[in-house]
């Protein structure tokens, strides 16, 4: 991700100089990209924030660690990888078929949603909330939505359509997104 | 959408549960299918940023333990419109395309977020310089988007809201239905999927879609054509249907309709409840089916409905702002009657802001059916309230309707001098805050004005403007406006539909004066009323709030969308 290398070579500088104060630019930089990347592969919200703020607290113990020069976003992501990882297993030995599934889906796809995280740059993100508010009514009921758990039938129901469509919808909503976010100056 | 990668976004977002076969299916699919992959990829990469960036920013106690004990920082979003006032100002896309208007708007926002940021405070008498806003020449209109009930415009489309005027020009609807009102008088109800091309307004060409046409006695005759075929209705109502994969037929709802073919000289005509479809050899009789057809009623129907739910979600959000301590003026503009003149504050207690006095100002309807607003027309009316006490940092929201702004000034939200610091003070001041004026510029531009410091001798407010974005095509719409001023960081920012348009640095010593207040209106001095000048509101409010804190962006942001129309 496109971040200002000099303010976070600061950042990192005055942190390890024993200004702590100075993380906060840091939890600020990347604070999204960190919980829009986990929350990709969790479902409950709470879960991905409490992962992002165990994500920033081993980025900042480990801190020395990381080495300038390097991809802080990819750094930080491996962080949240093992993070994830770590969760799943957890959560295996007493969850079911389908909790197992998604822990498989999850390592099948890491190495693509890594690459595809280091494509988004920070500037896209944000721009992700005016892409979101500028989306025609319906696409953007069911973004704002969600399609977590029985929503998607729940939203189906509201609008008098069916699953499929709801699905279908959001996908292309998810296209019109990417689109918005890729051009420049929205 | 592809069944696999459909059923695999249902199965990761634990809306379905899949058999042992059908995972192991997905995963093989997964494991041999890249594109596939990337596909499914891109589609829980955008569900995971936009839960993120839709989500309220999280409290991080261990992580603010560790960093040594929370400070009131800037929020997330803060930083982000901080990271877009560093970039230059973007440049048009040479074509049209769904996100033309918003990178207008964008352009515009952070164009003059940038030169108000940097320029520092405006005072009304610098003449502060905005960037041009020339609007490019439009075409004609020809008719106006009357209704637009759960739709979605295809790719590529621009996002048209309802009241909207429509020129000659293609029209791709995607989903749900949209009421197109000709000059001609037709009246064409369009259902999605559907590709309509508006020619003039006594013509239109279906390229595929329904369309309902209605024509009532003052309207002049009107020909929707299809790729092989000519519907002339004279008068009362017909539907034409043509499917992606060519088939077409007419029906006459209403009245009889005369249906011509292209290099053809004579024509049939068709009595009402007859129907007729195009085949290999030529126009066949059909079943008549009139419920394909989307119908006044039922537009009208699915539109209630759809507002109905609206009003419901808005009323829970709003009820739950009513919660929040620092709110001080609430009025929702429900539950009251057409002939009440005093405005319920929906907060009660200590510290709560009064009722309103409602002077001149008519009750109508409001964003919805069934939701109260009051109506401005002008001089002499307002609504006067009171504030108990004053805080630095303050938010103003209000969803107005503007109709006109036929004054330099029109005052939404205004310092109401109590009569003894009116006579002889052209800078009121109430034991050291300023006056405030929440204003609209004929120009367009939301600002707050700030009256002169006595101890600093001069005489001009301050106005903060935002650009010009009220501009004469937004009259008649619902908007929702709010300026923040937030005294922790000496700045003030202004906020149209959720989205800050302009900040601006606060000099110290800002501290509103809120003791007395005027909706709708301000008083003027002698020397005003000398000049002619008044500043009475013509247009419509139905929610005004008043909070003594400063407002997230995010909250802003979340009570606009929940409260759109």
């Amino acid at each position: 991700m496109d971040h200002d290398a000099n303010a976070l070579h600061a950042a990192i500088d005055e942190v390890l100089a024993g200004h702590r104060d100075a993380f906060r630019h840091i939890v600020r930089e990347f604070g999204l990209g960190v919980r829009g990347f986990i929350a990709s592969q969790l479902y409950h919200l709470d879960d991905v924030d409490d992962l992002a703020q165990d994500v920033f607290l081993a980025a900042f113990e480990n801190l020395g660690s990381f080495r300038k020069g390097d991809d802080f976003g990819a750094w930080l992501r491996g962080i949240a990888r093992n993070k994830v990882k770590m969760y799943f297993r957890s959560r295996m030995r007493r969850e079911n078929a389908m909790e197992r599934f998604r822990s498989e889906v999850t390592e099948l796809v890491e190495p693509d949603l890594e690459k595809a995280s280091l494509a988004v740059e920070e500037e896209q993100l944000a721009r992700l909330l005016s892409c979101i508010s500028k989306l025609p009514d319906k696409m953007r009921r069911i973004v704002q939505g969600g399609l977590e758990g029985q929503k998607a039938q729940a939203l189906a129901e509201a609008m008098q359509s069916s699953v499929a469509v709801i699905y279908v919808t959001n996908h292309r909503a998810h296209k019109l997104l990417r689109e918005c976010m890729a051009r420049k100056g929205v | 959408m592809d069944r696999d990668l459909q059923d695999l976004v249902a199965a990761w977002l634990r809306n379905a549960d899949l058999s042992e076969p059908r995972r192991d299916e997905l995963l093989a699919r997964l494991r041999a299918d890249d594109g596939f992959r990337r596909e499914f990829v891109e589609e829980i990469q955008m569900h995971g940023f936009v839960r993120a960036a839709q989500s309220a920013e999280p409290r991080w106690p261990l992580l603010e333990e560790a960093l040594g004990g929370r400070r009131d920082e800037p929020g997330l979003e803060d930083s982000i419109m901080a990271r877009l006032a560093q970039r230059p100002a973007p440049r048009r896309q040479p074509t049209w395309n769904p996100w033309w208007a918003v990178a207008g708007l964008a352009a515009v926002v952070v164009g003059v977020f940038l030169a108000v940021r940097s320029d520092g405070p405006k005072t009304e008498t610098d003449g502060p310089h905005l960037p041009g806003l020339v609007a490019p020449p439009n075409p004609p209109a020809i008719a106006m988007l009357s209704h637009v009930v759960e739709a979605a415009w295809a790719d590529g489309e621009p996002d048209r809201i309802e009241g909207a005027e429509l020129a000659t020009g293609w029209l791709r609807l995607a989903l749900g239905t949209v009421q197109i009102d000709l000059f001609s008088g037709a009246r064409l109800f369009v259902e999605g999927p559907a590709q309509l091309e508006l020619r003039s307004p006594n013509e239109a060409f279906l390229l595929s879609g329904k369309v309902a046409c209605e024509l009532n006695a003052s309207a002049r005759s009107f020909r929707l054509l299809t790729p092989g075929l000519s519907v002339v209705n004279q008068g009362n109502s017909f539907g034409v249907k043509v499917t992606e994969s060519g088939e077409q037929e007419v029906h006459a709802l209403e009245g009889k309709v005369t249906i011509g073919r292209p290099g053809e000289t004579g024509t049939s005509q068709i009595l009402a409840r007859q129907a007729r479809r195009l085949d290999d050899s030529g126009l066949a009789e059909t079943s008549f089916r009139p419920e394909d057809f989307p119908a006044f009623e039922r537009v009208r129907d699915r539109e209630q409905a759809e507002a109905a739910r609206l009003l419901l979600a808005w009323r829970a959000a709003a009820d739950a702002l009513d919660g929040d301590p620092s709110v001080r003026v609430h009025y929702n503009f429900e539950e009251q009657s057409p002939l009440d003149s005093t405005l319920r504050n929906r907060i009660r207690g200590n510290g709560a802001g009064s009722d309103g006095q409602i002077i001149g100002a008519r009750w109508s309807q409001g964003r919805w059916p069934g939701k109260g607003a009051l109506e401005f027309r002008g001089r002499g009316q307002r609504v006067l309230l009171q504030l108990p006490e004053a805080a630095a940092s303050l938010t103003l929201l209000a969803w107005v309707r503007v109709d006109a702004l036929p004054q330099p000034t029109t005052s939404l939200l205004a310092t109401d001098e109590p009569p003894e610091a009116e006579s002889g003070s052209a800078s009121p001041s109430f034991n050291g805050a300023r006056a405030i004026r929440w204003e609209l510029k004929s120009t367009g531009q939301l600002g707050l004005s700030i009256s002169p410091s006595p101890a600093a001798g001069a005489s001009a407010w301050t106005a903060f403007p935002s650009p010009a974005l009220l501009t004469a095509e937004r009259h008649g719409q619902w908007l929702c406006l709010a300026t923040v001023v937030d005294s922790s960081r000496q700045e003030l920012t202004h906020f149209v539909n959720g989205i800050a348009v302009a900040r601006n640095k606060l000099p110290p010593g800002s501290a509103p004066a809120l003791s007395h207040l005027a909706i709708g209106n301000a008083t003027t001095t002698e020397s005003e009323i000398r000049q002619g000048l008044s500043y009475g509101f013509f247009g419509a409010v139905d929610e005004l709030l008043v909070a003594l804190r400063a407002f997230s962006p995010a909250e802003l942001r979340r009570y606009y969308e929940v409260g759109r129309p």
